[in-house]
């Protein structure tokens, strides 16, 4: 007892100081090296040409995130035909000089490591600019050839010292804590408490869109979900020492192991969560219900039982406000909500199609203010490119000669020189240039371009305007001009319209589901999708699949749901994720590649060209199939498969896809892999398979190609000849065959009665 | 029986079994389907692969119709109706996708070149369906008929001004027609000696028309013709018919024009017709022109080698036409049944072409006309180019009364193909608008910057490009041996400013119109350039400025070169074609007053001592002939010679003064002599009226040519006539 008398003090004391230190921020201090070609979009060699090149690195760090020292590496290389004394490579972060390296002809090849104070360092955004000032003599062209230095960004790199700072929990910091980021959470754990019934409402719709909320909070970046049903570990008090109470226990994360900053989420109605939720929780679940909390930790004897967690709750008295719930989630704006909880009364959405508030509207002109672009000024010499995302409905089907019109209010100044001009470019095509040509600058209003509609393709595009200012060229010793006179404007009055078109898109294509989430997510239909699987430690990379579908789509996926089985028929838009043993050929639509437990394989060489897929974007329908199939008895081994084709066991026409893997806990690890950009970004053809997160193994087009949507008669039947070019010919030939047998039998019959009227 | 019998009998057993109203409804809603599928918007990669689809079967299937397969028709059907199919979609296309702009001004002329290019498919597709099916008619001959069978006969030569020599002849010739001559008389209808004439206030020309009527007076009364005029001269040619009319009984009226002169079988061939139904209203043979027209003679100097330019209408349409009982009266060489034409009035006169107006009243009633496709006249053509554009100007204007005076499209009586068929004749004579577009529109791109056609320039190679090509091969299948590549495109350029005028006359008063008399047998003794020169050379200067527009455009705005340069090709073209069509506008010079068509008769050479070579024709007129001949010594100045005269059955004997002679090549050119009636008889029965003379001749030149042939002769010309005007111009000024 003396012993225990002893102990209790410190206990107590152990006990505060851990409550101190839990109602203080919270402190996670982790270091972390990115490579620079991480935040680089283009080439992992940046080039910085000519007299005053400049270039931004964006880099995003989550809110939560405080940086406390950081260092940047930098490994690059210039001409050895630069002016040492007044060549120099500037490196700014958020437009403060952080330093200044000397460009040495006798040494090209430099490295350098620069410390950036934590002070300049902004929440979420931060930008890392190189800005070169390249001179190879006194006097120069600006754009010789000369006058490059180029910068590794693959081998340099960033190292951050970072301290997780949560200060004070509510639904706000949802967004900060999925942040794309650097610090923010790309892996996530879901758990439910109900009994193990597959495909419960919550199971089925619930999780899903809680996966799809998750995932839109972090944008870009993967996802990746953890499912648990933790109901066969359901409070086992027996572990419990007497010494905590079950209600502590109860409403700590007691069914997590481990400590970790991160957010889990737990799931379940009212009456499957009383196992893990405090009496108060509980008693304010009244209907759909969000909670964010920090769990307590349960501490035995000194020993941490239970970490402290951070949870996120998705409740409801019933299965269907849990879905409620979960929608919210979905649409909810963080910052609209500073509590930690909140009680949903009500949700309207009255024949809500989630896709027709992401993308612009065909049909509709939009100001580029509307578009969320600021007024364009460019100033001073060199090359200028603002960029507009332009986003379509992902079966966005124009037709030969459906027209986007661009009517532009722009002016520019005065003694702008030969070489300057304004040139617009959709998708890096141009489609119109302009001489910048007056020498008392000029104003533009309602300038109008007609661009051919199809060069703009379903999902996101690029309108970009490119100018190029060029100032007096003077001839002679050391004589030059700044250029700062020089000014560009374009104005947001500037409008875009679009054409009404039809709603078809060709499938089946990889690429359009990378860049937009179709089949799933439509323009004009939200039609029930289903992602089936057929093992049920599947739901994780469901999931996971379920929340990339949403990112790609850009908003929430409402009827999309997972489901264990595969039922006798699917809906129209269907995913299976399987074991090869699961599945059957009826899966699979005119005998193209099947995955059973025999394998048919379109093998390249048995098939042409084309199959190692071309152009495929959604004006182009022609048809591209593969002819040579080899069937054989193997296995997938280490590869993942992504195969879509015609559904041929649904109601109406759709797509079905499915992943197959040799192992179910390979599937997941594929999936992860497959969610991640890098990856994800190249999705093509119809035929994908891979085995890391880089690259694919094999892409192909092998499956017949058809198509998808709504549209008038006419321009079905266009697509459908389009896509069929010479079955079409047939037709046209066959029509006018039988058309002119029966012209010749009138003719012949005219011409029997012409001659009986002479023969008599 | 052959595999190709069995199928062509399966047909036949097919066509006899299923209903008439069935086969209507199929074919109709075929028809539709076609046009359904002419509709479907497609992407310009499948549009590439349906054109070139349809021009591959285009090509094969007319090239097997152009040979002589078993199964040409069916090819040249299939052919015919892709090809169509083809350019359907074209103009679809057009309409829908290719008429917008924000220029009100570029949206006028993308407007007024989509109505010619529409004007000219509607005239290339009832072109099309009229020629489906040309009608080939057999041999018949009054031989076969009893004597009363054989109805009897007014054969009437209208006259205004002609000259008392060509009238001679045509009487002659119709005098020797092998019909009975108790059934047959000769009439020659003055209206150059009416009363009106004769008394006018003018002396001299009261003079002139009292001295033509006492001329033709005693001309008629030596040939056993009657003389008729009349007090005034109404209603031109028809006025002057219908007048004469009045004094006659016969059944059946011919009618020739004063310088048509009919062969022997003329109503022979014809008038059967007649005699087997009798509810045929018209029997129209072909106008054949001995001497070539003055595009003929300035431009292609081709007469002999190349088709006539009416070769098209007489040997290709007028058959098509006939099969849609649609062919009509062409004021001459035609019988006509005089019950019938009693019941319109006589002949029509509402219009100055008298003849399609009178055809299409008594279609209309039910009647129908019969084409007998061989040359059975020979006439003269225009000399001069302003006297053939005073004659088109005339057929312009007279169809196009027609269309706005008789409305045959909504004229109840005629029946949809007679429409279709009377539509393609009248609306063709509107070309002058669409030809005019088709030549000034490059100058709205080139010079004002107009946009003509919305569209890219893949578009234009995947739907113009295509319909213009399989366009061209269909009507080389069907006119490819009677017209010649460009040829068309010549004539209309020729035309155009000229009958565009007269058009906006008629539109503004369709009544307004008078009828002139073509000029006939004009002197053409020295080379000048022609008086209506001058809106060629204002077209020509346009054009060029046009070209100098199209290098500014080039330089400006080298980023639209594509489309700069189908403009500037299309530009280039028509300027091309009106350099060279400068040679038309010099009227050279005619040596010969007849021109001489090559001849292959066998003949002998008598001098006055009897000596008798053996030779043959090179070629003959009706003045004179060239021979080869077997001859050692040289021949008298006048010598005889004998030939076998067809149309009379016999050899006949022609005095000829010997013009020239070559012991050495064994050339002969004589001079016919006529000094007797026999003599005149001879020469006219050997010279003129042998129709198998005519015909051999004009098989003879028809025949088809290559496009890029066709091309070649047209930039052969160059720019030659271009600095013979300068020349002769600067000539006529000092």
């Amino acid at each position: 007892m003396l012993t225990l008398n002893f102990i209790q003090p410190y206990v107590r004391l152990i006990t505060l100081l851990f409550i101190a230190f839990f109602t203080l921020p919270a402190h996670a201090n982790t270091s972390n090296e990115f490579r620079l070609s991480e935040f680089y979009g283009g080439n992992s060699i940046l080039r910085l040409n000519g007299e005053r090149p400049v270039q931004d690195l964006g880099i995003a760090v989550s809110p939560l995130l405080a940086v406390s020292s950081a260092t940047l590496h930098l490994k690059a290389t210039s001409s050895i035909a630069m002016l040492q004394e007044r060549s120099i490579l500037n490196v700014r972060f958020n437009n403060v000089t952080i330093g200044q390296i000397r460009l040495n002809p006798n040494k090209p090849n430099l490295l350098a490591d620069i410390s950036i104070p934590s002070e300049l360092w902004r929440p979420q955004y931060n930008t890392l600019t190189f800005a070169a000032s390249q001179y190879v003599d006194r006097c120069q062209d600006t754009n010789a050839p000369d006058l490059w230095s180029e910068i590794n960004l693959y081998d340099s790199s960033i190292t951050f010292d970072t301290t997780k700072v949560i200060d004070k929990i509510n639904l706000q910091k949802l967004s900060a804590f999925f942040h794309p980021g650097i610090g923010g959470q790309h892996d996530v754990q879901i758990f439910t408490l109900d009994e193990d019934q597959a495909n419960s409402v919550i199971n089925k719709d619930a999780l899903s869109t809680i996966s799809q909320a998750l995932a839109l909070r972090t944008q870009y970046q993967s996802l990746n979900i953890d499912y648990h049903n933790i109901n066969s570990k359901a409070l086992d008090m027996s572990v419990i020492d007497q010494q905590v109470t079950e209600a502590e226990y109860k409403q700590s994360s007691w069914y997590i192991q481990g400590n970790k900053d991160d957010v889990h989420v737990l799931v379940g109605n009212k009456t499957s969560l009383q196992q893990a939720l405090s009496e108060r929780d509980l008693a304010d679940i009244n209907g759909p219900y969000l909670k964010i909390e920090r769990t307590p930790a349960v501490l035995v004897n000194d020993q941490v039982l239970v970490a402290s967690q951070i949870r996120l709750i998705v409740s409801g008295l019933t299965d269907q406000d849990v879905v409620q719930a979960a929608t919210t989630l979905a649409y909810m704006d963080d910052l609209l909500n500073p509590d930690q909880s909140i009680s949903i009364n009500s949700t309207s959405n009255k024949a809500f199609k989630p896709q027709q508030h992401v993308t612009l509207q065909p049909g509709r002109t939009y100001t580029l203010s509307e578009l969320d672009v600021a007024a364009i000024h460019f100033n001073g010499p060199g090359y200028f490119t603002k960029k507009i995302e332009i986003r379509l409905p992902s079966d966005f089907y124009a037709s030969e000669t459906d027209e986007v019109k661009l009517a532009l209010d722009f002016s520019y100044g005065a003694d702008f020189e030969e070489g300057s001009t304004f040139n617009i470019t959709v998708n890096g095509k141009v489609i119109h240039g302009l001489k910048l040509d007056q020498k008392d600058g000029d104003f533009y209003y309602n300038y109008t371009l007609s661009i051919p509609a199809r060069l703009f393709e379903g999902g996101k595009n690029e309108l970009a305007f490119n100018v190029n200012q060029n100032s007096v060229q003077l001839i002679g010793e050391c004589r030059s001009v700044s250029g700062d006179y020089l000014h560009f404007q374009l104005d947001t009055d500037s409008e875009i319209e679009l054409p009404t078109v039809a709603h078809l898109a060709k499938q089946p294509d990889l690429t359009l589901l990378g860049q937009t989430g179709y089949p799933f997510a439509q323009y004009q239909t939200q039609d029930d999708t289903g992602i089936y699987i057929t093992q049920a430690s599947m739901r994780s990379a469901a999931l996971t699949m379920a929340g990339k579908l949403a990112q790609s789509s850009g908003n929430l996926i409402p009827n999309l749901y997972v489901e264990m089985g595969i039922p006798e028929t699917l809906t129209d838009t269907a995913m299976i994720l399987a074991l090869p043993t699961d599945l059957t050929t009826r899966l699979y639509t005119d005998l193209t590649t099947t995955i059973t437990d025999s394998k048919r394989w379109p093998y390249r060489l048995q098939n042409h060209l084309h199959n190692r897929v071309t152009a495929n974007n959604n004006s182009d329908l022609q048809s591209n199939t593969a002819e040579g199939f080899t069937t054989q008895q193997s296995t997938l081994g280490d590869f993942a498969l992504l195969l879509a084709a015609k559904n041929p066991i649904s109601d109406n026409k759709g797509t079905l896809l499915i992943i197959a893997a040799e192992t179910s806990n390979r599937l997941t690890q594929r999936v992860e892999q497959l969610v991640q950009g890098a990856l994800w970004s190249q999705l093509k053809g119809d035929f994908f398979v891979w085995d890391d997160a880089k690259s694919p193994l094999i892409a192909m087009q092998v499956s017949s190609a058809y198509t998808l949507g709504e549209s008038d008669t006419w321009t079905a039947l266009g697509a459908w000849g389009t896509n069929h070019p010479w079955y079409l010919l047939l037709i046209v030939i066959a029509v006018v065959f039988i058309f002119m047998v029966l012209t010749w039998m009138l003719l012949t019959l005219r011409h029997k009665k012409i001659k009986e009227d002479w023969e008599e | 029986m052959s595999a190709t019998d069995r199928s062509s009998f399966s047909l036949q057993r097919l066509t006899v079994s299923m209903p008439k109203l069935l086969l209507k409804t199929l074919t109709l809603m075929t028809l539709f389907l076609l046009i359904a599928l002419a509709s479907i918007p497609l992407h310009a990669a499948t549009q590439l692969a349906l054109s070139m689809g349809v021009i591959v079967f285009v090509y094969s299937a007319s090239s097997e119709a152009i040979k002589h397969s078993k199964k040409r028709e069916l090819f040249r059907l299939f052919a015919i109706i892709i090809g169509c199919l083809l350019s359907v979609r074209y103009l679809i296309w057009r309409g829908v996708n290719t008429l917008e702009s924000d220029d009100i001004f570029s949206l006028i002329a993308m407007i007024m070149l989509f109505i010619a290019e529409i004007y000219s498919g509607i005239i290339h597709l009832l072109g099309c369906f009229v020629n489906i099916f040309p009608l080939n008619r057999p041999r018949q001959s009054i031989k076969h008929f009893s004597t009363e069978q054989i109805p009897s006969v007014d054969l009437v030569i209208p006259s205004y001004n002609e000259s008392e020599e060509l009238l001679e002849v045509t009487i002659r010739a119709a005098m020797m027609l092998d019909y009975p001559s108790d059934k047959l008389n000769i009439h020659l209808l003055d209206d150059g000696g009416t009363d009106q004439k004769v008394f006018q206030d003018n002396p001299l020309a009261a003079k002139q028309a009292l001295t033509r009527r006492h001329t033709l007076q005693a001309l008629c009364r030596s040939l056993g013709a009657e003389y008729h005029t009349r007090a005034k001269n109404e209603q031109a040619k028809a006025g002057n018919i219908n007048s004469a009319l009045l004094n006659m009984k016969g059944e059946l009226v011919v009618i020739l024009d004063a310088d048509h002169v009919p062969t022997t079988d003329f109503l022979d061939r014809t008038v059967p017709w007649m005699i087997k139904d009798k509810d045929v209203f018209l029997v129209q043979s072909p106008h054949f022109m001995d001497n070539p027209d003055p595009i003929e003679r300035n431009y292609f100097s081709a007469f002999t080698r190349m088709p006539s330019e009416n070769d098209m209408f007489y040997n290709t349409i007028q058959k098509g036409l006939d099969f849609w009982s649609a062919s009509f009266f062409c004021g001459s060489a035609a019988v006509l049944r005089r019950r019938h034409l009693d019941m319109v009035g006589g002949i029509a006169g509402d219009s100055i072409t008298e003849d399609a107006e009178t055809a299409l009243e008594l279609h209309a009633l039910g009647y129908k006309s019969v084409y007998v496709d061989k040359p059975m006249i020979s006439g003269l053509a225009t000399e001069s180019f302003s006297s053939f554009i005073q004659q088109r100007e005339r057929w312009a204007q007279g169809m196009a009364q027609i269309l706005i005076l008789k409305k045959p499209f909504l004229n109840s009586g005629l029946s949809w193909y007679q429409k279709c068929g009377y539509m393609s004749s009248i609306l063709f004579w509107f070309f002058p608008f669409a030809r005019l577009i088709f030549l000034l529109s490059p100058l709205g791109y080139l010079l004002f910057g107009l946009e003509l056609i919305h569209a890219t320039f893949i578009d234009i190679l995947i739907y113009t490009v295509p319909h213009i090509i399989v366009s061209f091969r269909l009507s080389h299948v069907l006119f490819g041996k009677n017209r010649w590549p460009l040829v068309s495109e010549l004539y209309e350029i020729l035309q155009c400013t000229f009958l565009f005028r007269a058009l906006i006359t008629v539109i503004k008063n369709p009544n307004d119109p008078s009828f002139l008399v073509t000029p006939k047998g004009e002197d053409q003794s020295k080379t000048y350039i022609s008086s209506l020169a001058n809106s060629f050379y204002w077209l020509l200067f346009m054009l060029f400025i046009g070209n100098l527009g199209a290098i500014y455009h080039f330089y400006d705005t080298p980023e639209s070169w594509e489309l700069t340069f189908v403009v500037f090709a299309w530009n280039a073209f028509n300027f091309i074609l009106c350099v060279s069509l400068l040679d038309v506008l010099i009227e050279k010079k005619q040596i010969r007053k007849a021109s001489r068509l090559p001849a292959y008769d066998n003949i002998n050479i008598i001098t006055s001592d009897q000596k008798n070579w053996e030779g043959n024709l090179r070629n003959l007129s009706r003045t004179g002939a060239n021979l080869s001949l077997n001859f050692d010594q040289a021949l008298p100045p006048e010598i005889r010679l004998i030939g076998y005269a067809s149309a009379l059955n016999k050899r006949v004997e022609i005095a000829c003064q010997v013009m020239y002679q070559n012991t050495d090549t064994g050339e002969v050119r004589l001079q016919f002599l006529t000094r007797t009636d026999q003599e005149k008889n001879n020469v006219i029965a050997y010279t003129l009226c042998d129709s198998e003379r005519w015909d051999s001749f004009q098989k003879r030149r028809t025949r088809p040519i290559s496009y890029l042939y066709g091309l070649k002769h047209v930039v052969s010309v160059s720019m030659k006539p271009l600095f013979l005007h300068i020349y002769m111009k600067l000539r006529q000024r000092s």
